[in-house]
């Protein structure tokens, strides 16, 4: 006879679930309200879609790079900038603990593109997961999502047939920092929007210095950042060499040769990483807990090893 | 294909991704466009109001547009393939660390320069057999010598030396550098560029201005450009610029952009064999074996030799390689016997009592010589021109690397080649 399962309280259920993405090396996490999240993702993309029973959606963010890494060239930032794989290993393990722990069913959610719809559309948004659990507010930088404490963090999300209470997203959003406001009011940039490679951002800042419009020009910013959509319009414009020497060129030149390199090593080069934005985002880059220097400081400070 | 079906079986045409491509594009969430900060205040109203701004799926657009969610999710793609610039990626490489992009300095990557036709043809008139190229890098003749490195080093190290001599001018190696580059920079701006060939007027005057020529030519050469020596009666080329040495436009140093700087293996001038032919000397003919050749006839840096610029820049090579001064009026100074051809002007340095018997020497540095069975002398060797243009086809300088010179010589046991008379 199979044995009944315990009973649980949700709100001690969610503390062991984010006290445990907290031992395996979240910075934040929290329970995103799934109602809210059902309003606001279009059709196809909702919790649903992937876990007709989910109850609940768990996002946990992890930090960025080292303090060390912004000091790099963009080209071997593009290499190894983005930490979001430590996010998906802390995801899966809480899927499984919530299984083991709750006996009840439980999915790290794939971070991935959607199938259905070509390499710009994802299956859910981490994004929103994070941002109505509170861990991340929406910047001026396309969105990305900033924390006032932790900065820039990669996300994960978890999804449950277990019922959690969710957070509230954050009552303040840190972006634009006052640094930004200041020179937003000199030269009608903030430093991401000045600094972007391909000025893919724009937006106003109102009179109490917050964010009034924020304009993404999320295609440019893919020429820089998903470098596998070039693959294509490489192999046509090989297709429409006239001679040999076009053709060898387009196939084999050094740019192109690098990304059949990153295809067939599987390098996270080729896609999402430009990173100048964000090298120039003060909350990125000096928020009190952004990188691992900042946060032993933190802890030896408060008399912790 | 959408979800495995083609064109035809989702019933997209050209048309259509022509018709809606661009609006499907705009409303979807390639473009983003926020007002306040709805989701995180979960203003829902504000969602709902802001919700095309913010892109949309492609179902919504699909419900939009009265078009099927697979037609938008096909034209959609084809869009952003269509929008996207793969070069773009490349803006990243000269950034990070404590460079930022700065949108005022940038220049596209697609609107910098490209070798003009000129340029490129004086390139492919290039032919080089790889061996020698190999034996010649591997011997040090080729390397990374050019003439402006080796004027930066002189202006450096000895700025007060005379670099040129007039006769009523004297010009120090520093003051050279510095006119060079204002020279330099005043090609660049009027247009000239790295590859392009320049005319120097006063080349074609039996040089009565040689000072300036010298200057057009080191700043030709300094901006990658390539000099034309041609002979004095011979017809203006079409592809050659001339350059005004009589009212020189001058520009600021400051603006000569370091990727101005020559290559070595890039040509540098062109020297006239015939009618329509030029022999292509590049930095590693021109320059590679200078210095040993100044060093076997004992040029040093105190010495004063007399350069004919007229007769193309070889012995200037020679005078710059060692830091010398070059006497440009024909007044007093070293004129060591030497001889050689276009395509290899400094090819025998001549033994002493040779000139009365046609001419006698021994090969210069990195020059190789052969008799044909004819007993005609034929010349290789680092120094040589490395291709032809403008005649026809690129061809090579001569077969395997071989010159004939249409002369007939002997080579002694002691190496001494005599031209017959
Ligand atoms: S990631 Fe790069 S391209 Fe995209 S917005 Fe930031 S700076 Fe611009
Ligand atoms: S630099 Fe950072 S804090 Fe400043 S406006 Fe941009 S995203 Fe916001």
């Amino acid at each position: 006879m199979a044995q009944q399962k315990p009973e649980t309280d949700p709100k001690q259920a969610k503390q062991a679930i984010l006290d445990y993405c907290a031992r395996k090396g979240a910075l934040a996490a929290g329970v995103a309200d799934l109602t809210a999240i059902n309003r606001i993702a279009p059709e196809g993309h909702r919790p649903a879609d992937i876990m007709p029973r989910v109850k609940s959606v768990i996002s946990l963010g992890v930090g960025g790079q080292t303090q060390g890494a912004w000091t790099v060239p963009a080209k071997a930032m593009g290499y190894f900038g983005s930490t979001e794989t430590r996010a998906y290993a802390i995801a899966y393990g809480c899927a499984f603990f919530i299984e083991s722990r709750f006996r009840t069913r439980a999915v790290y959610c794939p971070p991935d593109l959607d199938n259905e719809s070509g390499p710009r559309v994802p299956l859910q948004s981490l994004k929103l997961h994070a941002e109505l659990a509170g861990i991340g507010a929406r910047s001026l930088a396309g969105d990305i999502l900033l924390h006032p404490e932790f900065g820039y963090m990669y996300f994960a999300s978890v999804f449950t047939e277990l019922e959690l209470p969710p957070n509230r997203p954050m009552a303040e959003n840190p972006c634009p920092h006052s640094s930004c406001v200041e020179m937003y009011r000199q030269v009608g940039q903030t430093p991401c929007m000045k600094f972007c490679p391909v000025q893919c951002l724009s937006g106003t800042i109102d009179e109490a210095g917050r964010q009034s419009e924020m304009h993404y020009d999320m295609a440019k910013c893919a020429e820089l950042s998903e470098q596998y959509e070039s693959l294509p319009l490489i192999l046509a414009e090989a297709m429409r060499a006239e001679t040999p020497e076009e053709q060898e060129s387009v196939l084999m030149d050094p740019d192109n040769s690098m990304l059949w390199y990153k295809m067939s090593v599987g390098s996270g080069g080729l896609l999402a990483q430009c990173f100048e934005c964000m090298r120039v985002c003060p909350i990125a880059t000096r928020a009190p807990l952004a990188d691992p220097i900042r946060r032993a400081e933190a802890a030896a400070e408060d008399g912790e090893t | 294909m959408t979800r495995g079906l083609g064109r035809t079986q989702i019933g997209v045409t050209a048309g259509m991704i022509e018709s809606f491509g661009e609006l499907v594009f705009e409303l979807s969430h390639n473009v983003q466009d926020r007002r306040g900060d709805p989701i995180r205040k979960l203003d829902f109203a504000a969602i709902e109001a802001q919700r095309a701004a913010l892109g949309l799926s492609d179902r919504e657009i699909a419900s939009r547009l009265g078009l099927t969610h697979d037609q938008v999710t096909y034209i959609r793609n084809l869009a952003e393939r269509r929008h996207f610039v793969a070069n773009n990626f490349q803006r990243l490489l000269g950034l990070g660390g404590n460079r930022r992009f700065r949108e005022e300095r940038f220049v596209p990557h697609e609107a910098r320069p490209a070798l003009s036709e000129t340029a490129l043809g004086v390139k492919s008139a290039m032919r080089i057999d790889p061996a020698r190229t190999r034996r010649y890098v591997e011997d040090g003749w080729w390397s990374n010598h050019t003439l402006a490195g080796w004027l930066a080093a002189h202006a450096a190290e000895r700025p007060d030396v005379t670099a040129l001599d007039t006769g009523d001018d004297r010009v120090g190696y520093g003051e050279l550098n510095r006119r060079m580059d204002r020279l330099a920079a005043g090609l660049l701006a009027a247009g000239l560029g790295r590859g392009d060939v320049g005319r120097l007027d006063a080349a074609r005057l039996d040089a009565d201005d040689p000072l300036s020529v010298v200057v057009g030519y080191l700043a030709l050469a300094r901006i990658g450009a390539v000099t034309m020596f041609a002979l004095p009666d011979a017809v203006d080329p079409p592809w050659a610029a001339p350059v005004d040495l009589k009212t020189p436009v001058e520009g600021d140093p400051a603006e000569l952009p370091a990727a101005a700087m020559p290559a070595a293996a890039d040509p540098l001038y062109l020297a006239q064999t015939g009618d329509h032919e030029f022999a292509v000397h590049t930095g590693h003919t021109a320059l590679g074996t200078a210095r040993a050749t100044a060093a076997a006839i004992d040029l040093g840096p105190g010495d004063r030799m007399v350069v004919d610029i007229a007769n193309g820049p070889a012995l200037l090579h020679l005078a710059l390689a060692v830091g010398t001064t070059a006497v440009l009026d024909g007044g007093d100074g070293l004129r060591p016997p030497l001889w050689g051809l276009p395509e290899l002007p400094i090819a025998l340095l001549g033994t002493e009592g040779g000139m009365e018997d046609g001419f006698a020497g021994r090969p210069a540095p990195g020059v190789e010589v052969r008799l044909s069975e004819d007993r005609e002398l034929e010349l290789s060797g680092a120094p040589l021109s490395v291709g032809r243009y403008w005649n026809a086809a690129p061809e090579s300088i001569a077969e395997e690397g071989w010159l004939g010179t249409g002369l007939e010589a002997e080579i002694g046991d002691d190496g001494v080649v005599r031209l017959t008379p």
